[in-house]
């Protein structure tokens, strides 16, 4: 399946478009919402580039495995980050003494 | 027929089993579900190889940052984050150019396609430079490949990525010598691949936290 010009720049834009609102939004809260917009996003930008690009939108049933196979990965490390979260406040203050002192875990 | 006596034929025409060509895997005959996939059959094996190791790389990172979520959490905030977004920049737009070579190649235009090719590769190699100085500086900043469980499997999974940008950068030099449909359509569908493994190791490494 031959693409035509516009529909490549299309998806160039598209793709370019949800990066940078990701990289707008990166140094937001980490949260669930956080963690599902960032799969979300990943997984939609593997999505066009498996169908526009690499050309599955030609065979629907690869586009689909493909597909699923990324988002299980995203999804699989997104859910992993759910079930063990990071402990924010202890971060923080971890962060902090890596900046004054240079010695992570010092509180611990 | 009649027995041919090959030593009496024109030279040109004495080919035996071993001058004969191999024979081509047509699009719908030998490799099936895969015959219905886009560009050679081989490279969607590869492609789904590739996506396969590096997922579960990525499961294992998931699982060793399990273990202790605050040593990766405080790891993950050492990285440069505005170098890893102009890396997925530059090969989306890499892409970009790549799938406009193919489109340039598959309308018979083998001069465009070849300057599609380059630009792809150009950007190609800015990603390299960005990704060299972005692993310079942390290793300055004295995170290496032994310093945290972090930093081993970042340094591992984004130094496997880059050795297949490197790889990629030369298939696609490969294919612009060539500027034939088929090779350019092969050369950028693994370029393609190059640029969707990264779509998912950037924001499992740098953005999900």
């Amino acid at each position: 399946m031959r693409r035509t010009f516009s529909s490549l720049v299309q998806a160039f834009l598209l793709l370019l478009t949800l990066s940078l609102a990701l990289a707008f939004a990166a140094e937001a809260q980490a949260s669930a919402l956080w963690l599902a917009a960032v799969t979300l996003a990943a997984a939609l930008k593997t999505r066009i580039v498996l169908a526009r690009y690499l050309g599955l939108d030609a065979a629907p049933g690869a586009l689909a495995g493909f597909f699923a196979a990324t988002f299980l990965v995203l999804a699989l490390v997104a859910g992993s980050i759910l079930v063990f979260p990071t402990p924010i406040h202890q971060a923080r203050g971890n962060a902090h003494l890596v900046a004054t002192t240079g010695a992570p875990g010092a509180n611990e | 027929m009649g027995k041919v006596d090959r030593d009496r034929l024109p030279h040109h025409c004495r080919m035996n089993a071993a001058d004969t060509p191999a024979p081509v895997a047509t699009a719908d005959s030998d490799w099936g579900p895969l015959s219905a996939l886009p560009g050679h059959p081989l490279m969607w094996v590869l492609i789904g190889s590739e996506l396969a190791v590096f997922g579960l790389a990525l499961l294992g990172y998931a699982g060793a940052r399990a273990r202790d979520p605050l040593g990766f959490a405080l790891a993950q905030d050492n990285l440069d984050r505005l170098a890893g977004v102009a890396n997925t920049a530059l090969l989306l737009a890499s892409g970009f150019f790549a799938a406009l070579a193919n489109r340039a190649a598959h309308a018979g235009e083998a001069a465009p396609a070849r300057g599609w090719l380059a630009a792809a590769a150009l950007l190609g190699l800015g990603f390299l430079g960005v990704k060299g100085f972005e692993y310079s500086g942390e290793i300055a900043a004295g995170h290496d490949i032994d310093s945290s469980p972090f930093f081993t499997l970042y340094f591992l999974v984004t130094g496997f990525h880059a050795l297949h940008v490197v790889l990629g950068l030369i298939i696609l030099g490969i294919v612009a010598r060539l500027a034939t449909p088929a090779a350019v359509e092969t050369g950028t569908a693994f370029w393609h691949m190059v640029d969707l493994i990264w779509l998912v190791v950037f924001p499992c490494l740098y953005l999900m936290r």
